[in-house]
């Protein structure tokens, strides 16, 4: 939880569409790119101001 | 006492505290938005996206949030009808539904709000975890409607850390403090 005062980020990562098309492995191409997409975006915002 | 009553109390009174708390943290703090370019774009153009974030870093979500309007899956749990009533103060609505529990009833409600024009926010690690964990039914929802799924995060440069497995604590923490504050003194 925040504290009052202090600063805040928001940070989005690349949009990721899927094929309707796509197999299995591809949903869970997706679905691990999702997963690392927001690893990366949260750890990149919890060392912005740090 | 009552434990009926003492719910409904809480149901009614946490979720006021903590929309509250949320406004008025968000209202005293310096808030910087990055890579927002495409997500704005898509709302100026009345795109509908969806967005994903993960449980842990929900609470500053609705602040975010600029877009015409969008609908969040929370649990069937009670976390989820705290959830659902505390986004409601931001003009959120919400769809009840989870992989664990009623997923395809989920799934249903979020393709009606999405024919409605809504945008979608989905926490891919559940309520239930494991924490940033993905679950497949966000990929399946983007398969099916076509949107793009937007990832989201929220950091602060000063925080308190969260109890070790409590990923809401900051709900969890007022809902124990009027627990207490309601039961009688021995």
């Amino acid at each position: 939880m925040p504290y009052p005062f202090s600063k805040g980020v928001f940070i989005c990562g690349s949009p990721i569409t899927v094929d309707r098309n796509s197999s299995d492995d591809e949903l869970e191409e997706k679905r691990a790119l999702l997963q690392n997409s927001l690893m990366e975006i949260t750890e990149k915002a919890d060392k912005y101001f740090s | 006492m009552d434990s009926l009553i003492i719910n409904k109390i809480t149901i009614t009174v946490v979720p006021f505290l903590a929309s509250l708390l949320i406004k008025f943290l968000a209202r005293t703090m310096k808030l910087t938005y990055i890579n927002f370019e495409k997500i704005r774009d898509d709302w100026q153009r009345g795109k509908n996206v969806i967005i994903a974030f993960w449980h842990g870093r929900l609470m500053f979500m609705p602040v975010m949030y600029k877009g015409n309007g969008v609908s969040v899956l929370v649990s069937q749990h009670r976390d989820g009808e705290l959830i659902a009533r505390t986004v409601r103060r931001f003009g959120i609505s919400s769809v009840r539904g989870s992989s664990t529990r009623g997923w395809f009833g989920g799934v249903k409600g979020l393709l009606r709000e999405i024919k409605k024009g809504k945008d979608i926010a989905i926490t891919p690690d559940g309520p239930k975890g494991p924490r940033f964990n993905a679950q497949m039914g966000i990929i399946h929802l983007a398969r099916t409607t076509g949107l793009p799924i937007i990832p989201i995060t929220f950091g602060a440069s000063k925080k308190k850390p969260l109890r070790a497995g409590t990923p809401l604590s900051c709900l969890t923490h007022f809902q124990k403090a009027y627990l207490y504050a309601a039961l009688p003194l021995p």
